[in-house]
């Protein structure tokens, strides 16, 4: 079957790989800010990997098409990349609240808060720079954003549950808070390696 | 050439972008969802005072 071989295959192997195995988190040290800060309880770190997938998918399809034109030899503009896309993701956030305040409270209500956050998350800006920079084409930028968005959506997941555990466990005091936290990340970081191989 | 055609494309993006934020700002949040905002309990990373989304009313 070409269709399996040719497309199906690779695709899904790019997902696996960006999602586990390049972890944007814990391998690519992308998105700590609201990995630390916003993994307190595990509704807000749902709610936020929520609207992280939803962004960073949106961002990748819509700065691709931008990067190909900006590529054109007519226009030859390449090294503008990094500045357009920090200006597109700004507006697309802006967009995309709009968009959700107007017609769906309900969305809002569970993802609003943390639109404007995600417009300073580097995962976003990481995620659409790798894409142009590896010279992949859409559909495998569609997976790439996919697999690393859904894998920080699970990572800081994740993370929430164990740091809701680690409240009701007994930590030394210099160890409370972020700090244990941080030492957490690091070995969730060294499990992640052991992943690394996994999809060939 | 291709230098005015970059400071266009910057100057319409920042355009845009100022734009769809006082839009955005503008905008009445649905109704009974008019003080959501990320509590100081759950958001304490960056322990950034001047974030907007921390502010009290």
């Amino acid at each position: 079957m070409p269709f399996i071989d040719t497309f199906l295959v690779p695709f899904a192997l790019a997902i696996i790989s960006s999602m586990l195995i390049d972890n944007v988190v814990l391998s690519r040290f992308y998105g700590i800010c609201p990995f630390l800060g916003v993994s307190k309880k595990p509704q807000s770190a749902l709610g936020m990997g929520v609207a992280v997938v939803f962004v960073i998918v949106l961002a990748s399809a819509i700065c691709w098409p931008i990067y190909q034109l900006l590529a054109l030899p007519e226009v030859n503009l390449p090294y503008m990349d990094t500045v357009v896309y920090i200006l597109v993701i700004a507006s697309l956030v802006q967009l995309v609240g709009i968009f959700i305040k107007k017609y769906s409270p309900s969305l809002y209500k569970s993802l609003g808060i943390y639109l404007p956050l995600i417009t300073t998350n580097c995962a976003v800006l990481g995620v659409v720079q790798s894409n142009t920079d590896q010279g992949l084409n859409f559909a495998m930028s569609m997976a790439n954003a996919v697999g690393t968005s859904v894998g920080f959506l699970f990572v800081i997941f994740v993370f929430s549950c164990i740091r809701v555990r680690l409240e009701s466990s007994d930590t030394p005091k210099a160890f409370k808070g972020v700090a244990i936290a941080l030492v957490t990340a690091a070995i969730m970081a060294l499990a992640f390696i052991g992943l690394t191989g996994m999809a060939g | 050439m291709m230098l005015a055609v970059a400071i266009i494309i910057i100057i319409a993006l920042v355009a845009l972008f100022i734009v769809t934020f006082l839009v955005y700002k503008k905008m009445p949040a649905p109704k009974g969802m008019e003080k959501v905002r990320v509590s100081e309990e759950n958001c304490k990373g960056c322990e950034n005072d001047s974030c907007s989304l921390r502010k009290d009313e």
